[in-house]
């Protein structure tokens, strides 16, 4: 798992195929290199041998056989192929001199396997030449040649096994320490994202690109920890100098109210002004709700939230409402495990069922049945809260969580035309998406809730 | 009659609220600044206060953690200009005892006021609860009227008594909210109404008199008839 995921990473994959183009060329050199060490040493070899007849040629030209017996005799026996061989036939073939016999050599050059006392054996090169009348054979053994050949192989073996050693393991270590930062950035990323505008990622001293890359965020998170601060900053002073002659006016009224004494009409209108001034002052306090969720500033205090148990609370809560109303509520039966649980604001999740219940219960004819359910699809949690009432037009239903937008038949019921833009604010803090979809008749209103909340 | 501490910049607020206090036989000492409230709130012996959260000198929330650091128990209502999500918490958090938005209502503030101001200690230990005829028993969880068991849900036997540990006293539609359903927002619905009606279908219309009272426009209050 851990090494899958190491070899996910672009360091390490940059390594590997770094490594494995240097590999290419590496051996390339390689193969060269070694066919011209092969080559130069055989090459060699073969003047050895050349020198080494020559010298007995040299020896037969100035003193004829006599002088080239002589030459060879003075070079000792064959021991262990340690030596060179040598052996002068005459016309007929008979050995004239010489360190070894051998029934018969090619002209020219060749090789020869000579068993040694002990069932060890030597690998000769052999020339073969004609002095006069006489045949003239020398040897060298290539034993050590092939030895040096050898080792220039193994050597450059050793080399592209420890290129690649080092290239990967090199690699690896770079991507885990690149991990390592990466995931420091990403973990700091989910703070900011869980609405911590305060954090910073950490910025080391190399200045590589990954700091650079940090420093740029961190000044864009500065700039967004200004902006929203400076927003809430709006916000608390729009409510501070809107709701105080909001205040100053219900007080007004208030005891305008009381000093009517028995002036009946007054009175009535007076309240009447009061009751506008409930709902200015209500719509105004749901627009700061509302921006306050927007604003994310509650994922702070997120926490386990049973989606079972708060929907048996709702039904309670709302029964006898819907029952008073005309209408039916209950709690569909559910499928498979009864704890469903993400992570989210209490407080929120209730207010935003209240709302979806009271929309369904307001919007809904006589007799209209009410159904509340939760559940998991595939591992997503999700609310349901559906009604067989007159549903909402395909057209309208993307614009129903607009701010103050509301159906054409229902503009002259109750209601501040935010309870749905609550909703939607609600459902965006905890990650949910809301999807309406028509029941034939009635509308089903599914809060499906992001699968890795679950606590 | 209660002494109350009232911490309110706003002339016009401060004005409202000590002339309906003072009409309703309380007694208050209005203070715009917070560190002069901070002082008079240690050396006084207040009843209750109430502090507004935007005020100078030391703001409500600081005047509110400084009381309460300095080992205060006065109950404190807050008023405030912001009703957001937070700032009730926040409120609370702080020591506070009770929280209201403005504008309110002054039957609203009354009400609080006198829910959270001088409640006689005994109520607190009574496991029995009597009004009129009606009688709750708080440990074995069963409610008569007359000597008759009434079948109580577990949210109306809350209701109920809550109503009666404020025997007398009345109690708002958002404060039912905030104590029995624990809803600190505007539900859209008549949640309280219906299950105040509820409650009373069971304990009040079988018998001859009524003990819960609608107070209009404001909430209910439980006595025995006057």
């Amino acid at each position: 798992m851990r090494l899958g995921k190491l070899a996910r990473s672009t360091p390490f994959r940059l390594a590997a195929l770094y490594v494995a183009l240097f590999l290419v060329s590496l051996s390339g050199g390689n193969i060269v290199a070694y066919n011209m060490v092969a080559t130069y040493l055989y090459e060699r070899l073969d003047t050895h041998v050349m020198e080494r007849y020559r010298e007995i040629q040299s020896a037969y030209e100035a003193r004829g056989v006599e002088g080239a017996a002589a030459m060879i005799g003075s070079h000792g026996p064959a021991i262990n192929g340690q030596e060179t061989l040598y052996l002068l036939r005459g016309i007929e073939g008979e050995f004239l001199a010489g360190n070894f016999r051998v029934p018969s050599v090619p002209p020219g050059f060749s090789t020869f396997t000579g068993e040694n006392e002990g069932g060890s054996s030597t690998n000769y090169r052999l020339y073969r030449g004609t002095l006069g009348e006489e045949q003239l054979v020398v040897g060298v053994s290539y034993d050590d040649t092939n030895r040096l050949r050898r080792i220039a192989l193994v050597s450059f073996g050793w080399a592209t096994a420890i290129v690649l050693g080092t290239g990967l393991g090199g690699g690896a270590l770079l991507a885990f320490r690149t991990r390592r930062r990466i995931a420091i950035l990403s973990e700091t990323m989910k703070l900011v994202g869980a609405g911590q505008l305060q954090t910073r990622l950490p910025v080391s001293a190399r200045e590589d690109d990954l700091d650079v890359l940090a420093v740029e965020v961190n000044v864009a998170l500065e700039q967004l920890e200004t902006s929203v601060a400076a927003m809430k900053q709006v916000t608390t002073d729009i409510a501070h100098d809107l709701k105080t002659p909001i205040s100053r006016l219900y007080i007004t009224l208030e005891e305008a109210i009381d000093q009517a004494g028995t002036d009946a009409e007054a009175k009535t209108r007076l309240e009447t002004a009061l009751g506008e001034v409930l709902q200015i002052s209500s719509t105004f306090e749901a627009m700061l709700r509302i921006s306050q969720i927007e604003a994310g500033a509650r994922r702070g205090c997120f926490g386990p939230v049973r989606l079972d148990q708060l929907l048996e609370e709702m039904l309670e809560i709302h029964q006898p409402i819907a029952e008073e109303a005309g209408k039916q509520l209950s709690l569909l039966p559910r499928r498979g495990v009864p704890r469903i649980e993400i992570l989210g604001d209490q407080d929120l999740l209730r207010q935003m069922c209240a709302n979806l219940i009271a929309n369904a219960i307001r919007h809904t004819q006589q007799g209209a049945k009410i159904g509340l359910t939760c559940g998991h699809e595939q591992g997503w949690p999700f609310i349901i809260v559906a009604d067989n009432g007159p549903g909402i037009p395909e057209a309208e239903r993307a614009k129903v969580f607009k701010r103050f937008y509301r159906l054409e038949k229902s503009r002259t019921t109750e209601g501040t035309g935010l309870g749905l833009s609550l909703v939607k604010a609600v459902a965006d803090l905890h990650g949910a998406h809301i999807v309406l979809t028509e029941r034939s008749p009635g509308l089903a209103v599914r809060v499906v809730f992001p699968k890795c909340q679950q606590v | 009659m209660m002494r109350v501490l009232l911490v309110e910049d706003d002339k016009r607020t401060s004005d409202y609220i000590s002339n309906g206090l003072a009409s309703s036989g309380h007694v208050i000492d209005v203070l715009p600044d917070g560190r002069d409230a901070l002082a008079a709130g240690l050396r006084e012996p207040y009843d209750i206060a109430i502090v507004d959260r935007m005020i100078p000198g030391l703001d409500g929330l600081s005047l509110v953690r400084s009381l309460r650091a300095a080992g205060g128990k006065l109950p404190i209502i807050l008023l405030t200009a912001m009703g957001g999500v937070d700032d009730r918490v926040e409120g609370l958090d702080a020591g506070a005892d009770d929280y209201l938005a403005k504008p309110f209502a002054f039957s609203e503030l009354l009400a609080r006021l006198n829910a959270l101001g001088r409640r006689p200690p005994i109520a607190q230990e009574k496991t029995v609860l009597r009004v009129a005829d009606l009688e709750l028993d708080l440990a074995r969880r069963v409610a008569k009227r007359s000597g008759q068991i009434v079948e109580l849900l577990p949210r109306e036997f809350a209701l109920l008594e809550f109503l009666m540990r404020n025997e007398g006293r009345v109690l708002t539609k958002t404060m039912l909210l905030e104590r029995i359903w624990n809803f600190n927002f505007d539900p859209q619905s008549t949640v309280v109404e219906t299950h105040v009606s509820r409650l009373r279908a069971k304990i009040d219309k079988p018998f001859e008199t009524q003990l819960i009272n609608t107070i209009r426009s404001t909430g209910y209050s439980l006595h025995a008839p006057r």
